[in-house]
């Protein structure tokens, strides 16, 4: 199946017009089994994950005891008793034992399904002309592609907005690709899929989302439930928002001199490093090289000039005027 | 001179004091029970990933240590026991009390309720 098509003008318009599809099966998948699975993820995310009714999706992020990042998951209760996690590539691993660290005892096990099944990618406005059932927003439903039984899980923002379909043999991925490309969906690639991003300001796993960042800082704030009450790491995340106490915020940056930016280079202001980039591409829709950057608080207002390896960068808010719309 | 300092626990073992054991064999009267023991244990959860979890119950439960102090048994789930090695439980009481009071060596961080800890 492939993943990636060289045109790269297909994919993004595809991305941003039209109707997109990209083969995920590297992300992590991992099935929740047991009355106790969503309590226990409950007590160690931010968002709620009790409560939640057979179809629900929900997306939570697992912190750490000093409020920083461990894995974004999407959560996908299909019963009472098991539930879909979709995790980032190469995380499932970590997740599950982190979770079993913490398991004293209860009604859960976690098993990795990542190697055995296959997951695909849909995005674009135009997802409905694929002529295939396509659930609410943070819902799933069991559907039909290509002759193929498959959930499609949709996942609403702050990321860009796509369904999600799990294919639980492996497989049959190739039978639901070749489906979903006969009826139109435009293969695209990572980094189509990461200009888009870039431009609409969203967080990604391995640049903004990491260990080092909290969910406020990295744009997560959208799967932080406030009224919830205790889970790991939200007597930290409670501090950082009740006292506005962070220290630096996501900005987006516009190259001066139109030079390209790099990913993880550092950002100055009268000589003393201030920030840096986390994820740098040429725009489409802007013509011209942007970025997002960790900065800290004092030098984030929309106009600032900080000094980048490449010259002298511009900060503006996010998301980028003019970027396109999400799917 | 005599040092009037308290003595450590052992890291061996978790030690009731005779105060708490006192107040569960209260707890354990008023509920009617006659064979008893003192569940102590940890689950996942609270600010810092550890909360305790006591419970008056009839008797121990599969691979649970048995510890005796004060004429109370203390029922200690195994892998809890790895968190919980060296704790002292004792109770405060009158109007600013606390209750049952963890003092536990394994805590590396402790929320600011005072009843979730990292180990």
């Amino acid at each position: 199946m492939p993943s990636s098509l060289d045109n790269f003008d297909a994919g993004y318009d595809a991305l941003s017009t039209g109707v997109a599809i990209l083969g995920r099966s590297h992300m992590g998948r991992v099935v929740a089994t047991g009355g106790d699975a969503l309590g226990l993820i409950n007590r160690f995310s931010t968002n709620e994950t009790v409560g939640l009714t057979d179809g629900d999706v929900v997306v939570t992020v697992l912190t750490s005891e000093i409020g920083r990042v461990l894995e974004l998951i999407t959560v996908v209760r299909r019963s009472a008793t098991e539930s879909m996690l979709l995790t980032g590539p190469d995380a499932e691993d970590s997740v599950v034992e982190w979770l079993d660290r913490y398991n004293f005892g209860e009604d859960c096990e976690f098993a990795v399904t990542t190697g055995a099944s296959a997951q695909i990618t849909i995005s674009g406005p135009k997802a409905s002309d694929l002529g295939i059932n396509l659930p609410e927003p943070d819902r799933v439903i069991s559907a039909e592609i290509g002759g193929v039984k498959v959930e499609v899980v949709a996942i609403s923002g702050p990321s860009l907005a796509s369904y999600e379909v799990l294919i639980n043999e492996k497989t049959q991925a190739s039978t639901v690709w070749d489906a979903l490309l006969a009826a139109g969906g435009v293969p695209t690639s990572e980094d189509d899929f990461d200009v888009l991003r870039v431009e609409q300001g969203l967080s990604a796993r391995s640049s903004e989302i990491s260990d080092e960042a909290n969910p406020l800082e990295a744009g997560l704030l959208p799967y932080v439930d406030f009224d919830k009450g205790c889970y790991m790491g939200q007597e930290v995340i409670a501090r950082l928002d009740t006292y506005d106490k962070l220290q630096r915020r996501l900005v987006g940056l516009v190259s001066e001199s139109g030079a390209a930016l790099a990913a993880d280079s550092s950002l100055k202001a009268n000589d003393r490093e201030v920030g840096h980039v986390t994820s740098a591409v040429i725009s489409r829709s802007l013509g011209r090289p942007i970025a997002m950057a960790y900065v800290r608080k004092a030098h984030t207002e929309p106009g600032t000039v900080l000094e980048s390896d490449n010259g002298p960068v511009e900060v503006v808010a996010l998301p980028f005027a003019a970027a396109g719309s999400p799917g | 001179m005599v040092s009037a300092s308290k003595p450590a626990i052992p890291a061996n073992t978790i030690y009731i004091t005779e105060k708490a054991a006192s107040k569960v064999k209260q707890y354990a009267a008023r509920d009617g029970m006659d064979k008893f023991g003192l569940k102590v244990a940890v689950k996942g959860g609270g600010c810092s990933g550890l909360e305790y979890v006591l419970d008056i119950v009839e008797g121990p439960q599969g691979d649970d240590k048995i510890i005796v102090h004060h004429e109370l048994e203390l029922y200690v789930p195994k892998k809890s026991y790895i968190f919980l090695a060296g704790t002292e439980l004792d109770f405060s009481d009158g109007l600013n009390g606390k209750g049952f009071v963890f003092t536990n060596p394994n805590a590396t961080r402790t929320c600011g309720c005072g009843d979730s800890f990292s180990a």
